[in-house]
């Protein structure tokens, strides 16, 4: 009888296991990643790696892993010093997260290049985007998404701000001859100063996909939009139809990221890239994470 | 494929030798359960938490040589990896046009792993019942075969590497006993490469493919199995 018992167990144990496993089915034949446009969704980190890598966000440590695993680029923050150098940074204030204080547009690169990041470990700086640029292997095959919407607001200036910002993007991609592969975002008053500057960088709209804006995007010659979830409203067709990308920022995690693909979108911001990329066949497993 | 097949037998041939001669030792001993046999569960992970493709088994022989000394020898076999790389390029076409290079990889081997634990805390009511740590060694063959095809040139490439690594490591695990016979063992074991030879050194080195971590540059990895058995 006791050994009967114990047969009965170990048999739950097991169908439990198999419960387990069975919920956890592969189920990567439901989503495709084919394109509106006939190519193929791009996959970019979301300030590198994600907000649950171990790295800060924004700076070298954190990006240079993406091309390791197999995603296609990724999307930073950018904003510039008073000596119009173009930084990796995401708040508004620096004490936040650095051993800095301040913002960033009241001081030089001089000053900012010394704050280090609080973080998992030592020395981890901020970046400018020059040196992200010069380390990163491999340049040519990345795109990059700038999100160009963080500072305007607070600045004295905007107008002359927003023109020396967008002057300096422009000097770096011609630097860099990245201007094909690096994506601006931002809202109209930026995107249409861009095109008075001539810059040939591919123009996403910071909006939501309403039938309004995808006509203003239209007729205004954008690339796209950059948007997030509740923003789709569902016309991500719509705005294909018009000739229009869709990026999408807000995915963090494996459903995000299914639902993703489900919306057609075309370009995916991930803060998980490395859920996104098995499940597309398009991860590299020989990469080790550092 | 043959150094495989070769060094598979020989070793499927000293496993059989040692389970002998182990069973034979048992027929003297008066006390029960002092040899077992296990399956590990944690190779069916990459199965359904993963998108590789797995068909592995992990057989684990244990006998208990001393009261609080056990020698085990595991053996994992098996296809550990079959997954496919796909890269995307010039996704604008402004370039040389939309294109993509797709890679198959699939690498098959095993991993020989002789142990000796001691047990420092064992149930007086279970024989083999408790906790344990000691040494372990990782004999590990892996055989890569990688295609490689340009969608755009159609050109396509195939490579086959061979690898054998030699680890030593520590191991600390727990064995439960359901009843009389069955149990459940969890074990964690941390290994440090010692040599690697590989028929082709400019790629990459094959990670060990059974385990749960390893560090940037492949030297040192941790393994940890939950296993069911039958002691006898």
């Amino acid at each position: 009888m006791h050994f009967k018992r114990l047969i009965l167990m170990f048999i739950r144990l097991i169908a439990c296991f198999m419960l387990i496993m069975l919920t956890q089915c592969k189920d990567k034949t439901l989503y495709t990643d084919d394109s509106y446009f006939g190519s193929k969704v791009i996959v970019l980190g979301h300030r590198g790696m994600g907000e649950l890598y171990r790295m800060p966000g924004n700076t070298y440590e954190a990006i240079y892993p993406l091309r390791g695993i197999g995603a296609d680029g990724a999307e930073v923050d950018i904003q510039m010093t008073r000596d119009s150098v173009l930084v990796l940074f995401h708040d508004h204030v620096m004490g936040d997260r650095t051993t800095c204080g301040g913002r960033v547009y009241e001081q030089d690169w001089a000053d900012i290049q010394q704050c280090k990041y609080y973080a998992l470990e030592n020395n981890i700086f901020v970046n400018s985007v020059d040196d992200l640029f010069s380390k990163l292997p491999d340049l040519h095959n990345w795109y990059f998404s700038f999100d160009c919407g963080n500072v305007d607001n607070d600045v004295a200036d905007t107008n002359a701000y927003r023109y020396e910002y967008l002057r300096a993007i422009k000097r770096l991609c011609e630097k860099y001859n990245l201007s094909d592969r690096v994506f601006l975002e931002g809202n109209k008053d930026v995107l249409l100063k861009a095109q008075q500057l001539g810059m040939t960088n591919k123009l996403f709209y910071y909006e939501g996909l309403t039938s309004s804006t995808i006509d203003y995007a239209a007729s205004s010659h954008f690339f796209g939009f950059t948007t997030s979830f509740p923003w789709l409203f569902d016309n991500v067709e719509l705005a294909h139809q018009r000739g229009l990308y869709v990026m999408l920022w807000s995915p963090n995690n494996d459903a995000q990221n299914k639902e993703a693909l489900k919306q057609k979108v075309d370009i995916i911001q991930t803060d998980d890239p490395i859920d996104l990329l098995r499940l597309l066949n398009r991860y590299n497993y020989d990469y080790v994470i550092p | 494929m043959k150094l495989f097949v070769s060094v598979y037998r020989i070793l499927v041939v000293a496993m059989l030798i040692c389970v002998y001669s182990h069973s034979n030792a048992q027929q003297n001993s008066p006390k029960p359960n002092r040899n077992s046999f296990a399956i590990d569960v944690i190779p069916f992970y990459y199965d359904f938490f993963d998108y590789r493709d797995q068909i592995r088994i992990g057989i684990d022989y244990t006998r208990q040589f001393k009261p609080h000394w056990v020698l085990s020898t595991a053996l994992d076999m098996g296809l550990f990896d079959k997954s496919t790389y796909i890269k995307y390029y010039d996704f604008f076409s402004q370039g040389s046009g939309f294109y993509s290079v797709t890679q198959n990889a699939a690498v098959s081997g095993f991993h020989l792993q002789p142990s000796c634990n001691y047990y420092f805390c064992q149930s007086k009511k279970k024989f083999g019942q408790g906790f344990y740590g000691g040494g372990v060694l990782d004999l590990n063959y892996y055989r890569k075969k990688l295609e490689s095809l340009n969608s755009q040139t159609l050109e396509s490439s195939s490579e086959v590497k061979n690898q054998f690594r030699t680890a030593v490591g520590i191991d600390v695990g727990i064995k439960y006993f359901m009843g009389h016979h069955f149990f459940t063992e969890l074990k964690s074991s941390f290994y440090c490469k010692l040599f690697l030879l590989a028929s082709d050194n400019s790629t990459n080195t094959i990670a060990p493919l059974n385990s749960q971590w390893s560090s940037v540059n492949k030297n040192f990895w941790l393994l940890t199995n939950l296993q069911f058995g039958y002691a006898f």
